[in-house]
């Protein structure tokens, strides 16, 4: 038995257009579709993403900009480090890097020595003092702990006639230790003596405990 | 009258509608290249940003790098911190003792200080003796003065009393007034 396959096979047909203009309508509509497909699926998500790495890229370079300057500006500052020891000795003197009572103290006695009055009480504080001497960590790297700026307080009285106890006031304010009154009290002792309490503050940039 | 050959016409309608799908397909074919075109220049974009970011990154990273290892900048941020406190200190500083000049200005040539107190909320006080009551009344008066007013103000007297001493009699009284505070700022000497 022979089968008859070119009879029993369905006929396969696309039906494309027959004339040349309908063709060519078609190709248009096609070109069209992929154009637009082509666009919003492939071209634009690309385009979103340059757009992003672009504003990456300016944020980079601005970072990139400021650190190079930041590098110049910090070798030369540390170039100049050396060269201004006079001047951080100033800087220490006014703003010391420790707080140690006892030399505020001997400041004090020496401008009341130098002024002619008699101290007849002397008072020094620091709330947070701890360890005053042979800190490991410190002689080690002095300049890498956290220091904030801590007040010492000090209350002082003297006795003196009214030009000595004038000018030992004026020296306490004038000081290249900045010291800050908070209190000043004048009071009469007798023939040409003079009582003078005075309450002040004076600062250093110690180590944060 | 004009004829009108609508034979013609119709040849040129037709001839349009077989013309103008051909070129619209020519058109969108050259479109579809641009966009294509388009698209290979957003690639090579993106890839050559890519490249620079990386770049940027590793300039960044040598840059903290040589940061990090520049010696002394513990010192140097630790002087400079010292010095803005320095700088907040001073501003904060005043000069109190500018203030004895000035009292001394606007008082009576007979009235005497047994006490004086300055006290940190701008306030004066003084224990004052003179020698009468006319001279007390004359030690208030100053202070109606506006230019003296300017610089110490709202007087009050808190407690008087007249006392006698081999032969002569004080009136004491205590007084605390304001004082304008910028007596005690900074005044450079000429």
């Amino acid at each position: 038995m022979e089968a008859n396959f070119a009879q029993n096979s369905p006929k396969l047909s696309v039906s494309l257009p027959s004339s040349p203009t309908q063709r060519s309508i078609f190709e248009a509509g096609l070109l069209v579709v992929i154009i637009v497909l082509l666009y919003f699926f492939v071209v634009s998500p690309k385009k979103a993403d340059l757009k992003t790495q672009t504003a990456v890229l300016a944020e980079k370079k601005e970072a990139e900009e400021l650190s190079t300057k930041n590098l110049e500006n910090l070798q030369g500052l540390v170039g100049k480090l050396a060269s201004h020891k006079a001047q951080f000795e100033k800087l220490d003197e006014s703003l010391p890097l420790v707080g140690k009572t006892i030399h505020l103290r001997m400041l004090v006695e020496s401008l009341a020595e130098s002024s002619g009055v008699t101290l007849t009480s002397i008072n020094v504080t620091n709330k947070g003092e701890g360890v005053v001497a042979g800190d490991a960590a410190l002689i080690a790297n002095p300049f890498s702990v956290v220091r904030e700026l801590q007040p010492l307080t000090a209350s002082v009285t003297a006795t003196g006639n009214f030009d000595q106890l004038f000018l030992f006031l004026r020296k306490i304010e004038n000081n290249a230790r900045v010291m800050n009154l908070a209190g000043f009290e004048l009071s009469g002792q007798g023939e040409n003596l003079l009582s003078m309490k005075v309450d002040f503050s004076a600062y250093f940039y110690g180590p944060v405990k | 009258m004009a004829q009108i050959n609508l034979l013609k016409q119709k040849t040129i309608g037709q001839s349009f509608q077989a013309v103008f799908p051909v070129y619209a397909t020519r058109f969108l074919l050259v479109v579809l290249l641009v966009v294509v075109a388009y698209y290979v220049w957003i690639f090579i974009s993106l890839k050559k940003t890519n490249a620079q970011i990386a770049e940027t990154e590793a300039k960044l990273a040598q840059n903290q790098e040589a940061i990090s290892k520049i010696q002394d900048t513990d010192q140097l941020f630790a002087r400079q911190n010292q010095l803005k406190a320095l700088e907040g200190i001073i501003t904060e500083h005043l000069y109190w003792s500018q203030l004895l000049p000035e009292v001394a200005k606007v008082t009576l040539k007979r009235a005497t200080y047994s006490n004086f107190a300055i006290h940190p909320d701008n306030t004066l006080s003084l224990t004052v003796s003179v020698p009468n009551f006319e001279d007390f009344d004359k030690f208030l008066q100053v202070f109606d003065i506006p230019k003296v007013n300017e610089s110490f103000s709202e007087v009050r007297v808190s407690s008087f009393h007249e006392s006698e001493t081999d032969e002569t009699s004080v009136v004491q009284f205590d007084v605390k007034m304001k004082f304008n505070p910028a007596i005690l700022e900074y005044k450079k000497v000429k």
